[in-house]
Protein backbone atom coordinates (compact mmCIF):
# COMPACT_ATOMS: atom_id res chain seq x y z
CA UNK A 1 0.00 0.00 0.00
CA UNK A 2 0.76 3.62 -0.39
CA UNK A 3 1.62 6.07 2.41
CA UNK A 4 2.85 9.58 2.71
CA UNK A 5 6.07 10.00 4.00
CA UNK A 6 7.59 14.00 5.34
CA UNK A 7 10.87 14.66 4.75
CA UNK A 8 11.90 17.55 6.54
CA UNK A 9 15.20 18.46 4.95
CA UNK A 10 12.72 19.84 2.01
CA UNK A 11 9.86 21.15 3.93
CA UNK A 12 9.63 24.74 3.88
CA UNK A 13 6.63 25.08 5.98
CA UNK A 14 4.91 26.81 3.40
CA UNK A 15 1.46 24.72 4.98
CA UNK A 16 -0.01 24.11 1.58
CA UNK A 17 -0.39 20.82 2.57
CA UNK A 18 -2.86 22.31 4.87
CA UNK A 19 -4.39 24.48 2.90
CA UNK A 20 -5.22 21.97 0.25
CA UNK A 21 -6.27 19.17 2.79
CA UNK A 22 -8.56 21.72 4.26
CA UNK A 23 -10.23 21.97 0.77
CA UNK A 24 -10.06 18.78 0.15
CA UNK A 25 -11.87 17.27 2.76
CA UNK A 26 -14.74 20.70 2.80
CA UNK A 27 -18.08 19.90 1.94
CA UNK A 28 -17.47 22.51 -1.63
CA UNK A 29 -13.84 21.25 -2.21
CA UNK A 30 -13.50 24.95 -3.56
CA UNK A 31 -10.46 26.61 -2.76
CA UNK A 32 -12.55 30.27 -2.76
CA UNK A 33 -14.84 29.25 -0.01
CA UNK A 34 -13.57 26.74 1.85
CA UNK A 35 -12.21 28.49 4.68
CA UNK A 36 -16.02 29.83 5.70
CA UNK A 37 -16.73 25.91 5.54
CA UNK A 38 -14.59 25.54 8.43
CA UNK A 39 -12.95 22.39 7.74
CA UNK A 40 -10.13 20.76 9.67
CA UNK A 41 -6.63 20.02 8.08
CA UNK A 42 -5.98 16.45 8.45
CA UNK A 43 -2.17 17.43 8.14
CA UNK A 44 0.20 19.56 10.24
CA UNK A 45 2.83 21.61 9.95
CA UNK A 46 5.09 21.24 13.19
CA UNK A 47 8.52 23.38 13.68
CA UNK A 48 11.90 23.07 15.54
CA UNK A 49 12.23 26.90 15.94
CA UNK A 50 15.82 26.52 16.75
CA UNK A 51 17.08 24.66 14.02
CA UNK A 52 14.54 26.14 11.79
CA UNK A 53 13.38 22.35 10.70
CA UNK A 54 9.70 21.67 9.88
CA UNK A 55 7.99 18.70 8.89
CA UNK A 56 4.04 17.78 7.81
CA UNK A 57 2.52 15.23 9.88
CA UNK A 58 -0.48 13.24 9.88
CA UNK A 59 -2.06 9.36 10.30
CA UNK A 60 0.84 7.43 9.14
CA UNK A 61 -1.95 4.16 8.55
CA UNK A 62 0.33 2.16 10.50
CA UNK A 63 0.89 -1.61 9.60
CA UNK A 64 0.26 -2.08 13.40
CA UNK A 65 -1.93 0.62 14.81
CA UNK A 66 -2.14 0.65 17.85
CA UNK A 67 -5.17 2.96 17.43
CA UNK A 68 -7.19 0.22 16.02
CA UNK A 69 -6.50 -1.78 19.41
CA UNK A 70 -7.42 1.14 21.80
CA UNK A 71 -10.66 2.11 19.83
CA UNK A 72 -13.31 0.88 22.61
CA UNK A 73 -16.24 1.34 19.72
CA UNK A 74 -14.91 -0.42 16.70
CA UNK A 75 -14.44 3.01 14.89
CA UNK A 76 -10.91 2.61 13.62
CA UNK A 77 -10.68 -0.66 11.28
CA UNK A 78 -7.91 -1.52 8.20
CA UNK A 79 -10.13 -1.23 5.15
CA UNK A 80 -9.08 -3.91 2.51
CA UNK A 81 -6.19 -1.59 1.36
CA UNK A 82 -4.39 -1.51 4.23
CA UNK A 83 -5.62 2.16 5.24
CA UNK A 84 -7.05 2.62 8.77
CA UNK A 85 -10.50 3.60 8.37
CA UNK A 86 -12.14 5.70 10.53
CA UNK A 87 -15.86 5.65 11.27
CA UNK A 88 -17.12 8.70 12.61
CA UNK A 89 -21.06 7.23 13.43
CA UNK A 90 -19.72 4.68 15.92
CA UNK A 91 -17.01 7.24 17.25
CA UNK A 92 -18.03 8.86 21.17
CA UNK A 93 -14.78 11.02 21.97
CA UNK A 94 -13.03 8.49 24.14
CA UNK A 95 -9.57 9.41 23.24
CA UNK A 96 -7.90 6.42 23.70
CA UNK A 97 -6.56 6.53 20.09
CA UNK A 98 -5.16 9.63 20.61
CA UNK A 99 -3.80 8.02 24.07
CA UNK A 100 -2.10 5.34 22.00
CA UNK A 101 -1.02 7.19 18.42
CA UNK A 102 3.12 7.57 19.40
CA UNK A 103 2.93 10.36 16.60
CA UNK A 104 0.24 11.98 18.20
CA UNK A 105 -1.37 12.74 14.52
CA UNK A 106 -5.35 12.20 16.05
CA UNK A 107 -6.54 15.10 16.20
CA UNK A 108 -9.58 15.58 18.89
CA UNK A 109 -12.94 17.38 18.08
CA UNK A 110 -13.73 18.48 21.45
CA UNK A 111 -16.98 20.00 20.77
CA UNK A 112 -18.19 17.15 18.56
CA UNK A 113 -16.67 14.35 20.58
CA UNK A 114 -15.11 13.03 17.03
CA UNK A 115 -11.52 12.83 16.08
CA UNK A 116 -10.04 13.57 12.55
CA UNK A 117 -7.21 12.34 10.91
CA UNK A 118 -6.16 11.46 7.57
CA UNK A 119 -8.04 9.20 5.41
CA UNK A 120 -5.17 9.01 2.47
CA UNK A 121 -7.37 11.22 -0.22
CA UNK A 122 -9.01 7.93 -0.98
CA UNK A 123 -11.05 9.20 -4.27
CA UNK A 124 -8.11 10.84 -5.31
CA UNK A 125 -4.85 8.50 -6.82
CA UNK A 126 -2.58 10.81 -5.17
CA UNK A 127 -3.79 12.67 -1.77
CA UNK A 128 -4.06 16.31 -1.94
CA UNK A 129 -1.41 17.47 0.59
CA UNK A 130 1.66 15.28 -1.92
CA UNK A 131 0.20 16.61 -5.22
CA UNK A 132 0.69 20.52 -3.89
CA UNK A 133 3.26 19.79 -2.51
CA UNK A 134 6.12 21.99 -4.08
CA UNK A 135 9.50 20.72 -2.62
CA UNK A 136 8.28 17.39 -2.31
CA UNK A 137 8.76 17.12 0.88
CA UNK A 138 6.06 14.77 1.02
CA UNK A 139 5.98 11.90 -1.12
CA UNK A 140 2.85 9.05 -1.96
CA UNK A 141 5.07 5.83 -2.09
CA UNK A 142 4.71 1.74 -1.39
CA UNK A 143 5.99 0.62 2.17
CA UNK A 144 8.52 -1.55 1.29
CA UNK A 145 11.02 1.03 0.57
CA UNK A 146 11.99 1.82 4.20
CA UNK A 147 8.48 1.77 5.65
CA UNK A 148 9.77 0.48 9.40
CA UNK A 149 7.65 -1.92 11.21
CA UNK A 150 5.85 -0.48 14.38
CA UNK A 151 7.99 -1.88 17.07
CA UNK A 152 4.67 -3.16 19.29
CA UNK A 153 4.83 -6.73 17.51
CA UNK A 154 8.32 -8.18 17.39
CA UNK A 155 8.42 -10.49 14.44
CA UNK A 156 10.40 -13.29 16.20
CA UNK A 157 9.23 -15.90 18.78
CA UNK A 158 10.06 -15.38 22.12
CA UNK A 159 10.19 -17.50 23.98
CA UNK A 160 9.19 -17.68 27.89
CA UNK A 161 9.67 -21.34 28.44
CA UNK A 162 11.17 -20.20 31.98
CA UNK A 163 8.34 -18.33 33.14
CA UNK A 164 6.49 -22.04 33.54
CA UNK A 165 8.95 -24.05 35.43
CA UNK A 166 8.03 -25.49 38.49
CA UNK A 167 8.77 -23.45 42.04
CA UNK B 1 -7.92 -26.92 11.81
CA UNK B 2 -10.38 -26.00 14.51
CA UNK B 3 -10.16 -23.21 16.97
CA UNK B 4 -11.83 -22.86 19.77
CA UNK B 5 -12.60 -19.23 21.55
CA UNK B 6 -13.75 -18.99 24.85
CA UNK B 7 -15.17 -15.63 25.89
CA UNK B 8 -16.86 -13.05 23.21
CA UNK B 9 -14.78 -9.49 24.62
CA UNK B 10 -12.70 -7.25 22.25
CA UNK B 11 -9.69 -10.12 23.30
CA UNK B 12 -11.71 -12.89 21.68
CA UNK B 13 -13.32 -10.85 18.40
CA UNK B 14 -9.47 -9.68 17.96
CA UNK B 15 -8.11 -13.28 17.79
CA UNK B 16 -10.85 -14.84 15.41
CA UNK B 17 -10.04 -11.89 13.32
CA UNK B 18 -6.58 -12.05 13.13
CA UNK B 19 -7.26 -16.53 12.57
CA UNK B 20 -9.38 -15.73 10.10
CA UNK B 21 -6.83 -13.11 8.54
CA UNK B 22 -4.87 -15.74 7.91
CA UNK B 23 -6.44 -19.22 7.55
CA UNK B 24 -9.52 -18.88 5.61
CA UNK B 25 -10.22 -22.60 5.62
CA UNK B 26 -10.14 -23.48 9.17
CA UNK B 27 -13.34 -23.92 11.71
CA UNK B 28 -13.57 -20.93 14.45
CA UNK B 29 -16.17 -21.84 17.80
CA UNK B 30 -17.16 -18.89 19.93
CA UNK B 31 -18.39 -19.94 23.52
CA UNK B 32 -19.56 -17.13 25.59
CA UNK B 33 -21.75 -17.07 28.56
CA UNK B 34 -23.34 -13.69 27.31
CA UNK B 35 -25.77 -13.90 25.18
CA UNK B 36 -25.04 -10.51 23.23
CA UNK B 37 -22.60 -10.87 20.06
CA UNK B 38 -19.43 -9.11 21.46
CA UNK B 39 -20.09 -5.57 22.23
CA UNK B 40 -17.97 -2.13 23.84
CA UNK B 41 -17.69 -3.06 27.47
CA UNK B 42 -16.74 0.75 28.45
CA UNK B 43 -19.74 1.69 26.69
CA UNK B 44 -22.36 0.31 29.32
CA UNK B 45 -21.29 3.07 31.09
CA UNK B 46 -22.05 5.24 28.23
CA UNK B 47 -25.33 3.42 28.19
CA UNK B 48 -26.26 4.49 31.06
CA UNK B 49 -26.16 8.60 30.29
CA UNK B 50 -28.01 7.91 26.95
CA UNK B 51 -24.92 9.01 25.22
CA UNK B 52 -25.70 5.75 23.34
CA UNK B 53 -27.97 3.23 22.33
CA UNK B 54 -28.44 -0.07 21.97
CA UNK B 55 -27.52 0.05 18.73
CA UNK B 56 -24.15 1.15 18.82
CA UNK B 57 -22.95 -1.43 21.35
CA UNK B 58 -21.75 -4.32 19.38
CA UNK B 59 -18.33 -3.87 18.28
CA UNK B 60 -18.40 -4.42 13.95
CA UNK B 61 -21.45 -4.22 11.76
CA UNK B 62 -23.20 -7.39 11.14
CA UNK B 63 -22.20 -8.23 7.63
CA UNK B 64 -18.43 -7.77 9.67
CA UNK B 65 -19.39 -10.46 11.92
CA UNK B 66 -20.92 -12.40 9.53
CA UNK B 67 -17.40 -12.37 7.08
CA UNK B 68 -15.57 -13.92 10.08
CA UNK B 69 -17.50 -17.66 9.27
CA UNK B 70 -17.37 -18.47 13.01
CA UNK B 71 -20.03 -20.76 14.63
CA UNK B 72 -21.27 -18.99 18.09
CA UNK B 73 -22.35 -20.50 21.40
CA UNK B 74 -23.84 -17.62 23.10
CA UNK B 75 -25.17 -17.59 26.66
CA UNK B 76 -23.50 -20.88 27.56
CA UNK B 77 -21.19 -21.51 30.00
CA UNK B 78 -18.10 -23.94 29.31
CA UNK B 79 -17.93 -26.01 32.33
CA UNK B 80 -14.60 -27.93 31.50
CA UNK B 81 -11.89 -27.99 29.63
CA UNK B 82 -9.91 -31.77 28.78
CA UNK B 83 -6.45 -31.20 27.73
CA UNK B 84 -6.06 -34.93 27.46
CA UNK B 85 -8.21 -35.35 24.99
CA UNK B 86 -8.38 -31.86 23.50
CA UNK B 87 -12.48 -31.23 24.58
CA UNK B 88 -14.07 -28.50 25.83
CA UNK B 89 -17.45 -29.34 27.98
CA UNK B 90 -20.42 -26.69 27.40
CA UNK B 91 -23.30 -26.63 30.74
CA UNK B 92 -25.51 -29.08 28.76
CA UNK B 93 -22.79 -31.72 28.52
CA UNK B 94 -21.89 -31.33 24.73
CA UNK B 95 -18.14 -31.55 24.17
CA UNK B 96 -15.96 -29.57 21.34
CA UNK B 97 -12.88 -31.00 19.98
CA UNK B 98 -10.05 -28.46 19.59
CA UNK B 99 -6.73 -27.90 18.30
CA UNK B 100 -5.98 -24.78 19.21
CA UNK B 101 -8.05 -23.04 22.17
CA UNK B 102 -7.87 -19.67 23.17
CA UNK B 103 -8.73 -18.64 26.52
CA UNK B 104 -10.61 -15.05 26.82
CA UNK B 105 -12.55 -15.36 29.53
CA UNK B 106 -11.95 -11.65 31.09
CA UNK B 107 -12.48 -10.46 34.87
CA UNK B 108 -15.28 -10.42 36.97
CA UNK B 109 -15.99 -7.47 39.13
CA UNK B 110 -14.63 -7.81 43.06
CA UNK B 111 -17.04 -8.04 45.63
CA UNK B 112 -17.29 -6.46 48.42
CA UNK B 113 -18.24 -7.91 51.77
CA UNK B 114 -19.95 -5.78 54.26
CA UNK B 115 -23.68 -6.15 55.77
CA UNK B 116 -26.38 -5.26 52.99
CA UNK B 117 -24.11 -5.47 50.06
CA UNK B 118 -26.58 -8.36 48.38
CA UNK B 119 -29.70 -5.42 49.08
CA UNK B 120 -31.82 -4.77 45.48
CA UNK B 121 -30.05 -1.26 44.22
CA UNK B 122 -26.31 -2.61 44.91
CA UNK B 123 -25.09 -2.91 41.81
CA UNK B 124 -21.91 -3.67 39.81
CA UNK B 125 -20.81 -2.62 36.17
CA UNK B 126 -19.72 -4.63 33.82
CA UNK B 127 -21.84 -6.24 31.72
CA UNK B 128 -24.41 -5.17 29.17
CA UNK B 129 -26.86 -6.32 31.54
CA UNK B 130 -25.67 -4.93 34.24
CA UNK B 131 -26.51 -1.48 33.06
CA UNK B 132 -30.33 -2.64 31.80
CA UNK B 133 -30.57 -3.04 36.16
CA UNK B 134 -28.91 0.01 36.23
CA UNK B 135 -30.95 1.74 34.08
CA UNK B 136 -33.86 0.44 35.08
CA UNK B 137 -32.89 1.31 39.11
CA UNK B 138 -32.58 4.33 37.87
CA UNK B 139 -36.13 5.52 37.44
CA UNK B 140 -36.68 5.46 41.05
CA UNK B 141 -33.07 6.77 41.81
CA UNK B 142 -32.27 10.21 43.42
CA UNK B 143 -29.09 9.94 44.64
CA UNK B 144 -26.40 7.35 44.30
CA UNK B 145 -23.15 6.42 45.97
CA UNK B 146 -20.39 5.02 44.28
CA UNK B 147 -17.60 2.90 45.80
CA UNK B 148 -14.55 3.08 44.22
CA UNK B 149 -12.73 6.05 42.23
CA UNK B 150 -11.24 3.90 39.16
CA UNK B 151 -12.21 4.27 36.06
CA UNK B 152 -15.34 2.34 36.16
CA UNK B 153 -16.56 4.01 39.21
CA UNK B 154 -15.45 7.43 37.77
CA UNK B 155 -17.27 6.76 34.15
CA UNK B 156 -20.04 5.42 36.16
CA UNK B 157 -20.64 8.60 38.59
CA UNK B 158 -19.88 10.75 35.21
CA UNK B 159 -23.07 9.10 33.85
CA UNK B 160 -25.29 9.39 36.74
CA UNK B 161 -24.46 13.31 37.45
CA UNK B 162 -24.73 13.82 34.09
CA UNK B 163 -28.62 13.07 34.66
CA UNK B 164 -29.10 15.11 37.40
CA UNK B 165 -28.47 12.44 39.44
CA UNK B 166 -26.68 13.33 43.19
CA UNK B 167 -23.61 11.37 43.25
CA UNK B 168 -21.32 10.74 45.69
CA UNK B 169 -17.97 8.19 45.15
CA UNK B 170 -16.32 7.00 48.11
CA UNK B 171 -12.71 5.78 47.99
CA UNK B 172 -10.60 4.23 50.69
CA UNK B 173 -7.43 5.96 49.34
CA UNK B 174 -6.42 10.04 49.14
CA UNK B 175 -7.98 10.42 45.30
CA UNK B 176 -9.66 9.17 43.16
CA UNK B 177 -7.86 7.55 40.09
CA UNK B 178 -5.37 6.69 42.87
CA UNK B 179 -3.98 3.89 39.94
CA UNK B 180 -4.20 5.97 37.46
CA UNK B 181 -2.38 9.68 38.88
CA UNK B 182 -0.61 11.56 41.40
CA UNK B 183 -2.41 13.27 43.88
CA UNK B 184 -1.63 16.64 42.75
CA UNK B 185 -3.34 15.19 38.82
CA UNK B 186 -6.29 13.87 40.72
CA UNK B 187 -6.90 17.14 42.83
CA UNK B 188 -7.34 18.90 39.73
CA UNK B 189 -9.81 16.52 38.45
CA UNK B 190 -11.50 16.92 41.72
CA UNK B 191 -12.26 19.68 41.48
CA UNK B 192 -13.25 20.02 38.20
CA UNK B 193 -15.74 16.82 38.56
CA UNK B 194 -17.08 18.29 41.95
CA UNK B 195 -18.32 21.50 40.26
CA UNK B 196 -20.40 19.56 37.56
CA UNK B 197 -22.21 17.43 40.87
CA UNK B 198 -20.21 14.83 41.58
CA UNK B 199 -19.01 14.80 45.26
CA UNK B 200 -15.81 12.54 46.59
CA UNK B 201 -15.02 11.04 49.79
CA UNK B 202 -11.76 10.38 50.35
CA UNK B 203 -9.75 8.24 52.58
CA UNK B 204 -13.40 6.58 54.19
CA UNK B 205 -15.21 2.98 53.76
CA UNK B 206 -18.82 2.40 53.05
CA UNK B 207 -19.21 -0.20 56.12
CA UNK B 208 -22.94 -1.04 55.66
CA UNK B 209 -25.46 -0.93 53.21
CA UNK B 210 -28.84 0.10 54.73
CA UNK B 211 -32.12 -0.95 53.22
CA UNK B 212 -35.15 -3.48 53.26
CA UNK B 213 -35.79 -6.43 51.16
CA UNK B 214 -39.01 -5.07 49.67
CA UNK B 215 -37.69 -1.85 48.85
CA UNK B 216 -33.53 -2.27 48.48
CA UNK B 217 -30.71 -0.26 49.35
CA UNK B 218 -31.61 3.21 51.31
CA UNK B 219 -28.69 4.76 52.52
CA UNK B 220 -25.46 3.87 52.91
CA UNK B 221 -23.31 4.01 56.23
CA UNK B 222 -19.28 5.22 56.40
CA UNK B 223 -16.49 4.16 58.51
CA UNK B 224 -17.02 7.85 60.31
CA UNK B 225 -20.87 7.11 61.15
CA UNK B 226 -21.64 9.22 58.29
CA UNK B 227 -25.23 7.84 56.84
CA UNK B 228 -25.66 8.59 52.92
CA UNK B 229 -29.35 8.09 51.56
CA UNK B 230 -29.00 6.37 48.27
CA UNK B 231 -31.58 4.51 46.11
CA UNK B 232 -28.48 2.85 44.23
CA UNK B 233 -24.87 1.68 45.06
CA UNK B 234 -22.46 1.32 41.96
CA UNK B 235 -19.62 -1.01 42.87
CA UNK B 236 -16.39 -0.26 41.16
CA UNK B 237 -13.67 -1.67 43.57
CA UNK B 238 -11.47 -3.18 41.13
CA UNK B 239 -12.19 -6.94 39.11
CA UNK B 240 -10.47 -10.35 39.46
CA UNK B 241 -9.97 -12.31 36.37
CA UNK B 242 -12.01 -15.30 35.81
CA UNK B 243 -9.34 -18.62 36.62
CA UNK B 244 -11.85 -21.20 37.06
CA UNK B 245 -11.49 -23.13 34.26
CA UNK B 246 -7.58 -22.62 33.68
CA UNK B 247 -6.92 -23.73 37.28
CA UNK B 248 -9.42 -26.70 37.41
CA UNK B 249 -7.65 -27.80 33.84
CA UNK B 250 -3.85 -27.40 35.17
CA UNK B 251 -2.73 -24.11 33.91
CA UNK B 252 -0.75 -22.19 35.80
CA UNK B 253 -1.73 -18.68 37.11
CA UNK B 254 -0.68 -16.39 39.84
CA UNK B 255 -3.30 -13.60 40.00
CA UNK B 256 -4.27 -14.35 36.34
CA UNK B 257 -3.09 -16.95 33.85
CA UNK B 258 0.40 -16.69 33.32
CA UNK B 259 0.96 -16.53 29.29
CA UNK B 260 4.51 -15.92 27.51
CA UNK B 261 5.36 -13.03 24.73
CA UNK B 262 3.18 -15.18 22.51
CA UNK B 263 0.28 -15.53 24.79
CA UNK B 264 1.07 -19.13 24.88
CA UNK B 265 0.02 -21.07 28.55
CA UNK B 266 1.91 -23.67 29.68
CA UNK B 267 0.11 -26.46 27.34
CA UNK B 268 1.17 -25.57 23.58
CA UNK B 269 -2.27 -26.15 22.12
CA UNK B 270 -3.57 -23.02 25.09
CA UNK B 271 -3.60 -19.65 24.38
CA UNK B 272 -4.74 -16.60 27.11
CA UNK B 273 -5.51 -13.21 26.32
CA UNK B 274 -7.12 -10.25 27.67
CA UNK B 275 -8.27 -9.81 31.29
CA UNK B 276 -7.81 -13.53 32.44
CA UNK B 277 -4.37 -12.86 31.74
CA UNK B 278 -1.06 -11.66 33.49
CA UNK B 279 1.34 -10.39 30.27
CA UNK B 280 4.76 -9.25 30.69
CA UNK B 281 5.05 -5.70 32.34
CA UNK B 282 7.22 -3.98 30.37
CA UNK B 283 8.21 -1.08 32.81
CA UNK B 284 8.23 -3.42 35.86
CA UNK B 285 9.82 -6.42 34.68
CA UNK B 286 8.13 -9.06 35.48
CA UNK B 287 4.21 -10.51 34.71
CA UNK B 288 1.41 -8.07 35.46
CA UNK B 289 -1.97 -7.38 34.65
CA UNK B 290 -3.42 -4.21 33.68
CA UNK B 291 -6.47 -5.33 32.50
CA UNK B 292 -7.10 -2.30 30.15
CA UNK B 293 -9.00 -2.24 27.05
CA UNK B 294 -5.87 -1.62 24.66
CA UNK B 295 -4.02 -4.68 25.63
CA UNK B 296 -6.72 -6.86 25.83
CA UNK B 297 -7.34 -6.16 21.75
CA UNK B 298 -3.61 -6.26 20.95
CA UNK B 299 -3.10 -9.43 23.14
CA UNK B 300 -5.95 -11.03 21.28
CA UNK B 301 -4.33 -10.16 18.19
CA UNK B 302 -1.10 -11.98 18.73
CA UNK B 303 -2.59 -14.78 20.18
CA UNK B 304 -4.84 -15.16 16.86
CA UNK B 305 -1.80 -14.99 14.73
CA UNK B 306 0.21 -17.57 16.68
CA UNK B 307 -2.71 -19.95 16.98
CA UNK B 308 -2.61 -19.65 12.85
CA UNK B 309 1.16 -20.46 12.69
CA UNK B 310 2.62 -17.07 12.79
CA UNK B 311 5.52 -16.34 15.09
CA UNK B 312 4.85 -12.90 16.71
CA UNK B 313 6.27 -12.07 20.45
CA UNK B 314 4.90 -8.63 22.39
CA UNK B 315 7.48 -6.66 23.63
CA UNK B 316 5.46 -5.87 26.74
CA UNK B 317 2.48 -4.18 28.50
CA UNK B 318 1.21 -1.63 30.76
CA UNK B 319 -1.50 0.64 32.02
CA UNK B 320 -2.85 3.13 30.44
CA UNK B 321 -5.65 5.07 30.28
CA UNK B 322 -8.07 8.05 28.87
CA UNK B 323 -11.02 10.51 30.75
CA UNK B 324 -12.91 12.80 29.68
CA UNK B 325 -14.77 14.66 32.19
CA UNK B 326 -17.64 17.27 30.56
CA UNK B 327 -14.53 18.72 28.33
CA UNK B 328 -11.37 18.26 30.81
CA UNK B 329 -9.48 15.04 29.28
CA UNK B 330 -6.80 13.17 31.04
CA UNK B 331 -4.37 10.82 29.43
CA UNK B 332 -2.17 8.68 31.47
CA UNK B 333 0.50 6.12 30.81
CA UNK B 334 3.07 3.63 32.48
CA UNK B 335 3.92 4.35 36.01
CA UNK B 336 2.26 7.64 35.74
CA UNK B 337 2.27 7.98 39.93
CA UNK B 338 5.91 8.20 40.07
CA UNK B 339 7.40 7.20 43.62
CA UNK B 340 10.20 5.78 45.33
CA UNK B 341 13.17 5.32 43.17
CA UNK B 342 11.76 7.33 40.21
CA UNK B 343 11.89 11.05 39.86
CA UNK B 344 8.67 12.96 38.95
CA UNK B 345 8.47 16.31 37.53
CA UNK B 346 5.66 17.99 36.76
CA UNK B 347 4.04 21.78 36.07
CA UNK B 348 0.62 23.00 36.32
CA UNK B 349 -1.47 26.07 34.49
CA UNK B 350 -4.09 27.32 32.88
CA UNK B 351 -5.49 27.08 29.27
CA UNK B 352 -6.85 29.88 27.21
CA UNK B 353 -10.15 29.31 27.52
CA UNK B 354 -9.83 28.90 31.36
CA UNK B 355 -9.11 25.01 32.00
CA UNK B 356 -6.74 24.04 34.12
CA UNK B 357 -3.67 22.06 32.87
CA UNK B 358 -1.63 19.51 34.43
CA UNK B 359 1.69 17.61 33.04
CA UNK B 360 3.89 14.98 35.01
CA UNK B 361 6.80 12.96 33.50
CA UNK B 362 8.16 10.36 35.64
CA UNK B 363 11.69 8.93 34.68
CA UNK B 364 13.84 5.82 35.84
CA UNK B 365 17.07 7.49 35.67
CA UNK B 366 16.78 8.70 32.18
CA UNK B 367 14.11 6.74 30.70
CA UNK B 368 10.29 8.01 30.11
CA UNK B 369 8.62 5.73 32.22
CA UNK B 370 5.22 7.40 33.14
CA UNK B 371 3.68 10.26 32.23
CA UNK B 372 0.17 12.24 33.33
CA UNK B 373 -1.20 14.86 30.59
CA UNK B 374 -4.85 16.77 32.03
CA UNK B 375 -6.18 19.42 29.54
CA UNK B 376 -3.98 19.61 26.53
CA UNK B 377 -4.40 15.87 25.40
CA UNK B 378 -3.72 16.42 21.69
CA UNK B 379 -0.19 15.00 21.41
CA UNK B 380 -0.16 13.08 24.50
CA UNK B 381 0.33 9.72 22.52
CA UNK B 382 4.03 10.72 21.53
CA UNK B 383 4.74 10.40 25.44
CA UNK B 384 2.92 6.90 25.43
CA UNK B 385 5.16 6.34 22.39
CA UNK B 386 8.63 7.27 23.96
CA UNK B 387 8.04 4.92 26.90
CA UNK B 388 7.99 2.32 24.85
CA UNK B 389 11.49 3.59 23.31
CA UNK B 390 13.75 2.96 26.76
CA UNK B 391 16.35 5.52 25.53
CA UNK B 392 17.78 8.50 27.13
CA UNK B 393 14.98 11.44 27.14
CA UNK B 394 15.88 13.22 30.23
CA UNK B 395 17.01 16.45 28.48
CA UNK B 396 13.93 16.67 27.01
CA UNK B 397 11.50 16.82 30.12
CA UNK B 398 10.83 20.18 29.86
CA UNK B 399 10.05 20.59 26.51
CA UNK B 400 7.83 17.05 27.64
CA UNK B 401 6.41 19.27 30.83
CA UNK B 402 5.20 22.02 28.11
CA UNK B 403 2.36 21.82 26.87
CA UNK B 404 2.34 21.90 22.30
CA UNK B 405 4.95 19.05 22.82
CA UNK B 406 5.46 17.33 19.41
CA UNK B 407 7.56 15.46 17.18
CA UNK B 408 9.87 18.79 16.20
CA UNK B 409 10.72 18.56 19.96
CA UNK B 410 12.72 15.14 19.38
CA UNK B 411 16.16 14.48 18.23
CA UNK B 412 16.15 14.54 14.83
CA UNK B 413 17.76 11.19 14.87
CA UNK B 414 15.21 9.54 16.85
CA UNK B 415 12.48 11.18 15.06
CA UNK B 416 13.85 9.77 11.85
CA UNK B 417 14.28 6.53 13.07
CA UNK B 418 10.49 6.49 13.91
CA UNK B 419 9.25 8.11 10.55
CA UNK B 420 11.20 5.79 8.83
CA UNK B 421 13.48 7.15 5.69
CA UNK B 422 12.56 7.30 2.63
CA UNK B 423 14.82 5.58 -0.55
CA UNK B 424 15.10 8.55 -2.78
CA UNK B 425 15.32 5.97 -5.98
CA UNK B 426 11.49 5.68 -4.99
CA UNK B 427 10.51 9.48 -4.73
CA UNK B 428 11.74 10.03 -7.86
CA UNK B 429 9.40 7.41 -9.50
CA UNK B 430 6.42 8.81 -7.53
CA UNK B 431 6.53 12.40 -7.87
C1 LIG C 1 -17.68 0.42 32.72
C2 LIG C 1 -16.33 0.03 32.20
C3 LIG C 1 -15.49 1.00 31.70
C4 LIG C 1 -14.24 0.64 31.21
N1 LIG C 1 -13.47 1.62 30.69
C5 LIG C 1 -12.26 1.31 30.19
C6 LIG C 1 -11.42 2.30 29.64
O1 LIG C 1 -11.77 3.48 29.61
N2 LIG C 1 -10.21 1.94 29.15
C7 LIG C 1 -9.78 0.65 29.18
O2 LIG C 1 -8.68 0.39 28.72
N3 LIG C 1 -10.55 -0.32 29.69
C8 LIG C 1 -11.77 -0.02 30.21
N4 LIG C 1 -12.54 -1.02 30.75
C9 LIG C 1 -11.97 -2.37 30.83
C10 LIG C 1 -12.16 -3.12 29.53
O3 LIG C 1 -13.50 -3.12 29.19
C11 LIG C 1 -11.60 -4.54 29.65
O4 LIG C 1 -10.21 -4.48 29.89
C12 LIG C 1 -11.84 -5.38 28.40
O5 LIG C 1 -13.18 -5.36 28.03
C13 LIG C 1 -11.35 -6.81 28.60
O6 LIG C 1 -11.69 -7.61 27.50
P1 LIG C 1 -11.56 -9.21 27.53
O7 LIG C 1 -11.89 -9.63 26.15
O8 LIG C 1 -10.27 -9.59 28.12
O9 LIG C 1 -12.65 -9.72 28.58
P2 LIG C 1 -14.22 -9.53 28.68
O10 LIG C 1 -14.69 -8.42 27.85
O11 LIG C 1 -14.54 -9.52 30.13
O12 LIG C 1 -14.81 -10.84 28.03
C14 LIG C 1 -14.82 -12.08 28.69
C15 LIG C 1 -15.86 -12.96 28.06
O13 LIG C 1 -15.70 -14.29 28.51
C16 LIG C 1 -16.96 -14.85 28.82
N5 LIG C 1 -16.72 -15.97 29.75
C17 LIG C 1 -15.99 -15.96 30.89
N6 LIG C 1 -15.96 -17.19 31.43
C18 LIG C 1 -16.68 -18.00 30.60
C19 LIG C 1 -17.01 -19.39 30.61
N7 LIG C 1 -16.58 -20.20 31.57
N8 LIG C 1 -17.78 -19.86 29.61
C20 LIG C 1 -18.21 -19.05 28.62
N9 LIG C 1 -17.92 -17.75 28.56
C21 LIG C 1 -17.16 -17.22 29.54
C22 LIG C 1 -17.74 -13.67 29.34
O14 LIG C 1 -19.12 -13.90 29.24
C23 LIG C 1 -17.28 -12.56 28.40
O15 LIG C 1 -18.01 -12.55 27.20
C24 LIG C 1 -13.81 -0.71 31.25
C25 LIG C 1 -14.65 -1.68 31.76
C26 LIG C 1 -15.91 -1.33 32.24
C27 LIG C 1 -16.79 -2.41 32.78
Amino acid sequence: MKRVFAREEYCIACRLCEVWCGIEHSPSRKAYKYRQENPVSLIEVQFDKEVGNSIAMQCRHCEDAPCIDACIVGALLKDDEGRTEYNKDRCVGCWMCIMSCPYGVIKPLKEDKKIAKCDLCPHLDTPACVSHCPTAALIHTETEEGYLHEPTVADHVVDNDSLFTEG
Amino acid sequence: MKYVIIGNGIAALRAAESIRGRDTEGSIAIISGESFPAYSRPLTAYLLAGWVTDERMPLRDSSKFDALNVQFHLGRMVEKIDRGSKNIELEGGEKLPYDKLLLATGASPRKIDIPGADLRGVQRLRTWNDSREILERLQTTKSAVVIGGGFVGMSSARSLASKGIDVTVVVSSNRILSQTMPLEAAEVVRSHVEEKGIRVMSETDVVEVIGSQASGVSAVKLANGDVLACELVIVGKGVDARLDLAQDAGLKCDEAMLIDAMMRTNDRDIYAAGDCTQPFDLLRGQQRSAAIWPNAAHQGRIAGANMAGAQYGAEGFYGMNSLDFWGLSIIAGGLACGGDGYESLRASGEMKNGMPWFRQVVFDGNNLVGFVVVGDIEKAGILNGLVRKKVDLRHLADEMLTPGFDMMKLPQELRKEMLGTVNPLAVHLSV
